[in-house]
This record gives structure tokens, sequence and C-alpha cells, in this order.
């Protein structure tokens, strides 16, 4: 397999000339997720039964529909990847076409990170409409919440590492069944989890670079970053069907 | 795109732009640590220049000439405004250790924000 630096030197020629469009399509998608998750903000319910049920519910949706957007992105950078022109338009493509079996590929994963939140949400629970007499009283619900968020978020980052290629897989072979998909992700990923990993990590010190400029830089290191995890896709297909330029073949023999 | 002879292909056209945004955000860097026009201006323009002279590279194995430049000056950048912010905080919390210069500080502040620089700690729990 390519090294993990060959995987970002193709990156950085995939993004050469294409920094607009790419930069662009990441800071559109980063505005309808924000805008989405203002619109449901659900920090004025009093009610528990309220909170649960509409929370919960809102939580899905807004997950559901954030990985409808980010098999957009995805499609972008692999068209890019394979020299192929692309839009800002295909960032909706899943509005477009082949919308159900990407709503039920995105809401089985939707229910994957939900049920990380978990923990999170009983923290939540526990201490509804709590009265704090004082700071110190909060100690006890601010530990909580970061231990429940700290193992919500490493379980998530598993999950994302188990399915990192389920997005170009759905883009890749349309007429698959969504748990196909999913099934073939974890196959591929076999062995490749760790590198994976690694490539993930390499980025970290440009994000924090990022950090100093606000964030706004971020939004460079992200589009350099997806490239990255495109090019891994492509070698972990090439290394599976050996030679061939694009997958042509179903998704069952890979 | 690719209308200047000297550059053999529009890859290269492209390099070149990103490497000459680079230095050219380095320079900026360098410059706004000594006159501060822009809060934190130094940081954006370093950080910029890193980047672009990163992702100028593409696939070759070197940077080009202005891309180096642009790496190097955009860190010294950001290291040098570094400094300046840490020596500028020490400055300040020990200046404020001397009854006049926190009287002098005190009296500014009043000035623009209609609170000392007592009310203005305790504000912020320190």
């Amino acid at each position: 397999m390519k090294s993990n630096k060959t995987l970002r030197a193709e990156a950085r020629e995939a993004l050469l000339g294409n920094l607009r469009l790419t930069v662009g399509a990441i800071l559109v998608y980063s505005l309808v997720v924000y805008a989405l998750q203002f619109l449901t903000n659900i920090s004025g319910l009093n009610s528990l039964a309220a909170f649960l049920l509409i929370g919960l519910t809102l939580l899905y949706l807004t997950a559901i529909l954030q990985g409808l957007l980010e098999i957009g992105l995805s499609s972008i950078f692999l068209d890019l990847s394979f020299g192929q022109p692309s839009g800002i338009r295909s960032l909706f493509r899943c509005f477009r076409e082949n919308t159900n079996p990407a709503v039920i590929l995105k809401a089985i994963m939707a229910l994957l990170y939900v049920l990380c939140s978990l923990p999170a949400i009983a923290v939540e629970v526990r201490y509804f409409n709590t009265d704090f007499p004082s700071y110190k009283a909060m100690i006890p619900y601010y530990a909580a919440g970061a231990v429940t968020f700290l193992i919500g978020q490493a379980a998530r980052i598993l999950i994302n590492i188990i399915y990192a290629p389920v997005n170009y897989l759905f883009l890749d072979f349309p007429g698959t069944e969504p748990l196909k998909v999913l099934q073939s992700a974890r196959k591929l990923m076999r062995g490749h989890k760790g590198r994976y990993f690694l490539l993930k990590l390499s980025f970290l010190p440009l994000h924090a670079l990022g950090l100093l400029t606000l964030g706004i830089a971020n939004f460079w290191v992200i589009a350099y970053e997806m490239a990255a995890e495109t090019e891994f896709y492509r070698e972990l297909i090439r290394i599976r069907t050996t030679g061939k330029s694009r997958p042509g073949c179903p998704v069952e023999e890979a | 795109m690719n209308t200047d002879p000297q550059y053999r292909t529009g890859r290269e056209y492209r390099q070149a732009q990103l490497s000459r945004t680079a230095f050219l955000f380095s320079v900026i860097a360098l410059f706004s640590c000594f006159i501060s026009i822009i809060p934190l201006l130094p940081y954006f323009a370093g950080v910029g220049a890193i980047l672009a002279a990163i992702l100028s590279r593409g696939r070759d194995r070197q940077y080009s000439r202005q891309a180096r430049l642009g790496l190097i000056l955009g860190s010294v950048a950001i290291t040098v405004y570094t400094a300046i912010m840490v020596v500028a905080f020490f400055t300040f919390f020990n200046g404020i250790k001397d009854p006049a210069t926190r009287q002098q500080i005190s009296d500014i502040l009043y000035q623009q924000t209609g609170m000392t620089l007592d009310d203005l700690m305790r504000y912020y729990g320190f």
C-alpha cells in the first residue's frame, strides 16, 4: 500500500487549481449544518419528556441531513481525484438522485452516532432542571458531562474509522443496498484501520495551527484532509481490484 | 489559464500562484508583527503562508524557492508574534504590581469603559 506521505502528496496534487471549489463546498456545508443545529436547539425546553422526545428526534434528523451533505462533499473530492469536473451543486446530489438508499444508509449511521451520545444525554437527564446553589455544586455535573462526552467522542471516532469508505462506496456502487455498503466498508477497512488513524492524526498539527486563526484556516486543512481520505479510499480499492483505475466490479466482489 | 510563456503547463502556473501567495502572506505576517494594525493578523497571515506553501508542493518532493521562503518566514512571524504577546502579557501583569503604573492603567480604563482596573479584574474573577 502507498505510504501516508504519498497519499498526502496525491491529495495536494488533486487540490491544485481546485481549492476554491473544495473550500467553498466545505464552507457551504458548514453553514448549512450550523443553521440546522441552530434551528434545532432545544435548550429552552422545561419538560424532561419533551426534551427527550423532541431533542432525540431532532438530533437524529439533523444527523441524517448532515450525512446526506457529507456524501455530496465526498462526491466532489472523488470527482476531482479522478480529474473529472465538479461543482458546488454536487454537495446536494443526494437530494436529487439516489435519495432513498442514501437516507437509509445515513439513518443507520445516525443511529450509531445517537447511541454514542446516550451517555452524555443520560447526564443531561440526571441533572435536568437542577438548581445549583453554587459553582462548586456544579462540579459533579461538569465532570460527568466531560467524561461522558469524551467516551461518546471516542466511540464516534471508532465508528468513523471502521466505516470510513462508506460514502465513497455508496457513490461508486450506486445500485447496492445500504446494508451491503456498510458491510463492504467494514471488509475494505480490515487491516487498514491503524494506517487510516495515523493518516488522520498527521493532520492534527495543521488543525492546531488553524486554531490560531480562530478556525478560519481549518477550512483549507479540512479540504486537504478530505482529499487525502479520498486518495486512501482509491488506494484501498486499487489493492482490492489490482490495477483498475476506476472500480468496475460490483461491491460483492470487493 | 496558462497565458505566461514561462510556465510549461497549467499545473506549474497554479503552483507558482500558490507559492507567490505563500511568500506574500509571510511578508505581511512579518511586517504586521511590528506594525500592529489588525489584532492577530500575524497569525492569520502566517498560518496562511504555511498552508499555501504546503499545498503548492503538489506531488513534488521539494518546495519551490518562494514556497520555502513563505514557509520559513511565516513560521518566524508566528513565533515572533507569540513571543511579543507573551512579553506583553507578563509586562502588563508585572506592571500592575507597581502602584503608580496601576493607577495610570486604572484611570485610562475608567475613561474608556467606566470601570476601574480593580472592578474589571473582579468582574473577570481575578
